[in-house]
């Protein structure tokens, strides 16, 4: 039996999907997934902070 | 607002209360390495938005297909086959995170992409998708904080970490760490 966490997390990957498909298929409902990218990624202050956290979640996972 | 406040938070990175708030959330939890990362990951913030550093990178530096491609197999083959947690870790890992951070400093250029209401509202649901996700968390350190049960509502490390134990799952994260990564790198190409 899942706990309540591992339901709200599978929730949030499942929508993740659902909105990156949505983007892929109808981009007149919701702009795909990489537009997105791209468009914060333009300004440098976003490029540092999501490198960063990118970054953390690797040290976190494969040294801890 | 005074006007010196204003003059002093002009420009301001909006991530840097973000890592401000997450590096004190660390020391709480008594993670003093996550803490130390948020709090060297505000700094940067903070010396780039100040502009202490007179050193310039006008342009994005291209690099080769091929060299991006070795530097991740490499990457991947140290972090799969070496023991989790072991120097070999550490070492790759402290090398990659000077190395990313370079190849994104680069100045803005060219014009932002065009932003209408189907961008915004993509950027509405991501960004719900990941507040949910985020406060999901911090409720359950607090969770396991007071009631002392880590198992009835378990963080995603607990959740991630025996599974990234196993060959299969330490290669599907890595997988999916490293895509990420390329994506953030190679990203903004199109702008």
């Amino acid at each position: 039996m899942l706990s309540i966490p591992e339901w709200e997390y599978l929730g949030v990957i499942f929508l993740g999907l659902v909105a990156w498909l949505i983007g892929r298929l109808r981009p007149d409902i919701l702009a795909p997934f990489g537009d997105l990218v791209s468009r914060i990624m333009h300004n440098r202050n976003n490029r540092l902070a999501l490198v960063i956290i990118w970054w953390w979640f690797g040290w976190h996972f494969f040294t801890v | 607002m005074t006007n010196w406040l204003k003059t002093l938070l002009t420009g301001i990175n909006p991530w840097l209360p973000v890592f401000a708030f997450v590096t004190l959330f660390h020391v709480i939890r008594e993670s003093y390495v996550d803490a130390l990362i948020f709090a060297i990951g505000s700094v940067i913030l903070v010396v780039d938005w100040k502009r202490v550093l007179p050193w310039r990178m006008p342009k994005r530096l291209e690099v080769k297909n091929w060299v991006l491609a070795l530097s991740i197999s490499l990457s991947c083959l140290v972090l799969f086959f070496s023991d989790r947690g072991g120097w070999q870790d550490i070492l790759l890992l402290l090398a990659i995170g000077p190395a990313a951070l370079f190849l994104v400093y680069y100045r803005d250029h060219g014009p932002k992409p065009s932003g209408n209401g189907t961008m915004t509202r993509t950027k509405w649901i991501w960004m719900t998708l990941a507040i949910f996700m985020a406060v999901s968390e911090l409720f359950a350190y607090i969770w396991a904080a007071v009631f002392r049960a880590d198992e009835t509502y378990p963080t995603i490390s607990m959740i991630v970490s025996p599974i990234l134990d196993s060959p299969y799952g330490r290669s599907v994260f890595l997988l999916i760490w490293m895509l990420i990564g390329l994506g953030l790198l190679k990203n903004g190409k199109r702008s």
